[in-house]
């Protein structure tokens, strides 16, 4: 609020510092620019997160209202309803555009509302005409339709619906029998946006959003996309996409204290762990491997292949980025850990299959969990962060928890095994927390 | 990018937009207007697949056409049924054909089986009727009661062109669904 006063205050003198010749009318401009800048970046995110909120919510209802099908009017009436949110949501974008280009909230406000209203006005026209819907068309369209806005409007709102609609063509292509391969250029249409959103400022929240929308899709999207001949392929692939996404999150963006505000990094490194983890129970390794290969009817042999190009193309990146950072001077043991999931992933699967390494599959599963969660807990301790203190113990616990239940022990012994977690969890946080205290802590 | 780029930008992306819907719009009335007037005689569905809220799920008897053998047709695929008008009106299919027919009425649809006793199953594209959410359920009653077998009694008029079929109406007993409201 004070800094609001100061920008107002500002305003009203930087006039009369150009009428008295101290500073030219184009540096007035550009001190004006700056400070404008400035006030908007200050907006608080929760302000900015209901503006878009209520806008989806606005966008759905209109849609929903309008669905209710009114077919006692006139179809030509019908017909003008159906374009009256997409024409309006057009003329409120290009005046945001050309009046507001530097208020967030306008441009998502109308980016979003955009968005929405290009999907509502095809749904609606088919309905008007009985069209039978092919939701996969339907998606393609949309998501095209979507793109100009993103980069037009610079909408991160209108990235997350453009994100959504492939992801939701991939699932609906895949399901009608056909493959959704055109998914990775259709995914790749983001990426300039990304980069330029990254030129602009490394650790924005905009960034933030879209690196966890990106990480969201890739996550469902790789799941939906593989073809799934081969059972239990998916155990390297999501290993090596979780390995891409925490190196990009680890080399190009700036480590920060909140794990939610490092996207990749944490999406990517809960992946890693999250996949060894399902990998260390035994009964996900029933049926697995060549022996159960699946094909003919709904199993395309193309895209049945191309689920080895997608696994080559993202192992490869892993090991690719993990040699980028083995060549930089300040490395970290942690992230060395998890640079070797992805091969360790591929060397269980492999193993695996056959009953003689199964067993050996699981205990390396297990193993590496347990070493995983103790990297981060103390790379937490030396780094005087209870974030990770605490994620490494939260891992921890959910590797003997889930042991437990496999191996049905007795209600005394597990009773005890929670005491001692949780008075685990109990000492290392006050510890930690006295540490700090103590003025031992990072900047 | 300069702000003219930038407008112009604008202007063919709002050209898209409304474009694409504008060009559906377009596609069915000038089939409505132009097209060959045909009825399928709907035949009834499974009840509890009928109704999904806001539509009808529609049936037809001509959904079975008769194929070669030896063109070795599978589920899913593209093809055109070749359709014949008797007496009153309602359509007979008399074929089915990979290739675009030169003449005749014609309509796209696909596959949803592979030949079985000399015959395939198609999906004809105007299977779904929508409604408002009050009306369905008393539409669909309607329906069911009226396409029964014995009856018979329900059919949807269709228009017809260049292979793309626009769905006109959907009659009860005669009379078109709207007048039971």
């Amino acid at each position: 609020m004070r800094y609001k006063k100061i920008i107002k205050w500002l305003g009203s003198e930087i006039p009369l510092w150009v009428q008295e010749g101290i500073v030219s009318p184009e540096a007035a401009a550009r001190i004006r620019e700056r400070y404008e800048k400035k006030l908007a970046a200050k907006r608080p995110l929760t302000v900015l997160l209901f503006g878009c909120l209520g806008v989806l919510l606005i966008g759905f209802g209109l849609i929903l209202i309008f669905a209710r099908n009114w077919d006692d009017l006139p179809k030509w009436f019908r017909v003008s309803l159906a374009f009256l949110p997409l024409l309006s949501a057009q003329a409120l974008s290009f005046w945001a555009m050309r009046r507001k280009s530097s208020s967030v909230t306008w441009r998502e406000g109308t980016g979003g509302a955009l968005s929405l209203s290009i999907g509502g006005c095809i749904a609606l026209i088919g309905q008007i005409y009985h069209m039978p819907v092919v939701w996969h068309d339907f998606y393609l369209s949309w998501s095209l339709l979507v793109l100009p806005v993103v980069y037009l409007l610079g909408s991160t709102l209108a990235a997350g619906i453009f994100l959504f609609t492939i992801t939701m063509w991939a699932a609906s292509s895949q399901l009608s029998g056909s493959t959704a391969m055109l998914f990775w250029p259709l995914f790749a249409l983001i990426i300039p946006h990304l980069r330029t959103k990254y030129a602009e400022n490394k650790s924005s929240w905009e960034l933030n959003a879209l690196a966890w929308l990106t990480a969201l899709t890739l996550t469902i999207a790789v799941g939906v996309c593989l073809e799934k001949n081969l059972p239990g392929f998916w155990m390297p692939v999501y290993a090596a996409l979780f390995a891409v996404l925490y190196f990009i999150g680890v080399i190009w963006f700036p480590e920060s204290q909140a794990l939610w505000q490092q996207a990749y990094r944490t999406a990517g490194a809960l992946g890693m762990i999250i996949t060894l983890w399902i990998m260390s129970f035994s009964t996900v390794w029933d049926d697995i491997g060549y022996i159960y290969y699946r094909s003919g009817g709904k199993y395309d042999p193309l895209a049945g292949a191309f689920d080895y190009v997608i696994l080559a193309g993202l192992l490869m990146a892993a090991v690719a980025l993990f040699r980028y950072y083995l060549n930089r001077s300040k490395k970290n043991n942690l992230v060395m850990f998890f640079g070797y999931v992805p091969i360790l992933a591929l060397f269980g699967y492999s193993i695996g299959q056959f009953p003689a390494g199964m067993v050996a599959a699981i205990f390396l599963s297990n193993i590496y969990v347990f070493v995983l969660s103790l990297a981060i807990m103390l790379r937490g301790i030396e780094e005087n962060r209870l974030s990770l203190l605490n994620a490494g113990l939260v891992v921890f616990s959910a590797l003997l928890f889930s042991r437990f239940f496999d191996m049905h022990m007795g209600l005394v012994v597990r009773g005890l095994l929670f005491i001692l977690i949780g008075s685990g969890f109990l000492a290392a946080n006050f510890w930690l927390i006295k540490r700090k205290s103590k003025g031992t802590s990072r900047p | 990018m300069s702000a003219k780029l930038k407008y112009f930008l604008f202007g063919l992306m709002v050209l898209a937009q409304i474009g694409v819907p504008a060009y559906l719009v377009a596609s069915r009335e000038s089939i409505l207007r132009g097209g060959e007037r045909l009825l399928f005689r709907a035949k009834p569905m499974d009840p509890y697949d009928a109704f999904r809220g806001r539509y009808l799920a529609l049936g037809f008897e001509e959904d079975e056409v008769s194929a070669r053998p030896e063109d070795q047709w599978d589920a899913g695929q593209m093809a055109f049924v070749i359709l014949e008008k008797d007496a009153a009106g309602f359509a007979k299919s008399a074929g089915l054909s990979r290739k675009r027919p030169a003449a005749g009425s014609y309509l796209k649809v696909l596959t949803r089986s592979g030949i079985y006793n000399g015959k395939v199953q198609i999906e004809y594209p105007f299977s779904q009727y929508f409604l408002s959410e009050k009306k369905a359920p008393k539409a669909d009653l309607l329906y069911r009661r009226h396409s029964v077998r014995e009856k018979r009694e329900a059919h949807v008029a269709v228009r017809v062109k260049n292979g793309l079929a626009a769905l006109e109406n959907l009659f009860i007993a005669g009379k078109p669904i709207a007048e039971y409201f």
